[in-house]
């Protein structure tokens, strides 16, 4: 399987002047089952605007997404449908994106029987716990009835990405899924992430600026600014030798822990 | 650096003695979200609290400026002292004269702190006592220019006309800098100053607030769950778990040489792009129930 962006862009017009603003130039981009792709970029470089074209979220001004070479506006009902559940989407803000009056149990089970994984009440509640496992939530069944007020940041986070994976996705495109989160509990919903691309094959278009886990864990690079990818590359490539002067600045503010040295 | 202890009889800036912080959590339930902390500030020092969410560095932030909510339910314990003021029990206007003249504060969400409604220059002549200017429109105008400036933001005139909204991230930070720094306060606090910014506009803003701070000589108590920017930016660094502090000591000792088994793990979590290929390190859970059990046990 193939997902890509082929030539995207994406025009908004401003709200009060017939100006224009391209918030996506030209992406293109490919993610496949098995491999772990990022794109990095600042606040405003277009990176989410990409992500939500690629979920389908939004149209594209121009270019294709296309699904083994299918572009998916040409996908009737089902077709639509089959891509959100291979195509699955992790967002930054786990109390958004968490119904606050469901419980955990609920809010799998409820995709699980839309898109007719599990049918009867049992089904459900042995998949729910299945996944939740698989996300390090074990034993899962003590979670199974709290609310998202009940759960801390990182487990909100778990529950989302259990939601997602759920449905048997080939590929996760997680945007900010992490950035919220304390560097330690980042580390390990990466890990659970990562152990769903080794034993699953589960693949990823994980957007993040945070340049010290992309190292660890991506297997391709894209750099975005102003909306366009200056330079993509397999991970080693682009830290060793950055090729753009963006992805040099990039590079050259990424926090470093070091102790102070003053006066 | 020579530790001023017994130098002389004057008090500390400031000196946090056994301070608990009880929030209600449900109709009859509290937590101690901040249990017998201890820590001083001398003039011009800077401090640094570091911990995850949920330790309590936050709480404890507000707890010294006053800022915790005012209900019957949130219980604070132990001694806030400013320059040996004891502030726990001290009157509203009290804490009042203290934010307005001594303390500046930022903190991450400066839309929160700003008013929309009003011009930014006005926000910021706010916070310049009116003695300093002795009333002159002029020479407020000028100050609050001046402050802009220092705050790192270039085009002050047009920047302090123009509302909240209007201004990126970072030059939100950049004024909330200069409304802080404009009362020419004794100590800066400053909670999560640049977390949600970019990486390269947090460098920068972080490089202004370490420089206004070191000319102005003003103390500052940064508090972060980034490691990182306390660490470029600190004397001294206390590592709060679970509402207690369970390590102090200079920054560079902290780094350096961590004692405690949560500080250890706490760096050991924070990588960098400059390090060798080590595997991602997340706190077992394991140590996180015997931490829990561990400040469970001394209260």
């Amino acid at each position: 399987m193939l997902l890509e962006a082929k030539n995207i862009s994406k025009t908004y017009r401003a709200r009060r002047s017939s100006d224009t603003v391209q918030a996506v130039k030209d992406a293109t981009l490919r993610a496949r089952p098995g491999e772990f792709v990022a794109i990095v970029g600042e606040s405003g470089s277009g990176k989410s605007t990409l992500a939500r074209i690629l979920l389908d979220l939004i149209p594209a001004s121009s270019g294709s997404v296309e699904l083994d070479g299918k572009p998916i506006t040409t996908l009737k009902r089902a077709g639509r449908t089959h891509y959100r559940s291979v195509v699955q989407a992790v967002l930054q803000d786990p109390a958004g994106s968490l119904n606050p009056r469901k419980r955990v149990e609920r809010t799998i089970g409820e995709v699980l029987r839309l898109h007719r994984i599990a049918r009867s009440t049992s089904e459900v509640r042995a998949k729910v716990i299945e996944v939740l496992e698989q996300v390090g939530m074990s034993p899962a069944e003590p979670f199974l009835d709290r609310y998202p007020h009940e759960l801390s940041g990182g487990q909100r986070q778990r529950v989302l990405i259990a939601r997602a994976i759920a449905l048997n996705p080939k590929i996760v495109v997680a945007d900010e899924a992490v950035s919220a989160l304390d560097a330690s509990v980042k580390a390990g919903v990466l890990q659970v992430m990562a152990d769903l691309k080794e034993r699953r094959g589960v693949g990823y278009v994980f957007i993040t600026h945070d340049l010290p886990l992309v190292k660890k864990v991506a297997d391709y690079v894209y750099v975005m600014k102003s909306g366009e990818i200056v330079e993509h590359g397999p991970t080693e490539s682009i830290f060793s030798a950055p090729a753009h002067p963006y992805t040099q600045t990039l590079l050259a503010a990424a926090p470093v822990l070091r102790a102070p040295k003053r006066n | 650096m020579i530790e001023p202890e017994n130098a002389s009889a004057t008090p500390a800036l400031l000196e946090v003695a056994g301070l608990q912080v009880f929030l209600p959590t449900g109709q009859d339930s509290e937590i101690e979200a901040v249990r017998h902390v201890g820590l001083v500030v001398r003039d011009g020092e800077r401090i640094g609290i570091v911990g995850e969410s949920g330790s309590g560095k936050s709480v404890t932030g507000r707890a010294i400026s006053g800022l915790l909510p005012t209900s019957p339910k949130v219980r604070v314990n132990g001694s806030i002292r400013f320059a040996g003021r004891e502030m726990v029990g001290a009157p509203s206007s009290e804490w009042d004269a203290i934010r307005r003249e001594r303390v500046g504060m930022i903190f991450q969400d400066p839309l929160t702190f700003l008013n929309p409604t009003m011009r930014i220059g006005r926000q910021v002549a706010e916070s310049i006592p009116s003695a300093r200017v002795d009333g002159d429109k002029r020479a407020r105008l000028a100050e609050v220019h001046r402050f802009l400036s220092r705050a790192g933001l270039e085009n002050a005139e047009q920047v302090a006309n123009s509302f909240p909204h209007e201004l990126s991230g970072g030059m939100r930070q950049r004024v909330l800098i200069a409304i802080a720094i404009a009362k020419l306060p004794a100590l800066i606090l400053a909670d999560e100053p640049t977390t949600a910014l970019d990486a390269t506009v947090q460098q920068r803003v972080l490089r202004t607030l370490d420089e206004t701070v070191a000319e102005m000589r003003t103390a500052m108590i940064l508090i972060s769950h980034d490691l990182a920017v306390v660490a470029g930016m600190t004397d001294r660094v206390y590592v709060m778990y679970g509402g207690r502090i369970v390590e102090e000591g200079t920054t560079e000792q902290v780094l350096e040489d961590p004692q405690h088994p949560y500080t250890q793990a706490l760096l050991r979590s924070v990588h960098s792009i400059t390090e060798p290929d080590t595997p991602l390190y997340s706190i077992p859970a394991s140590l996180r129930r015997e931490l829990n059990s561990e400040v469970d046990r001394a209260s």
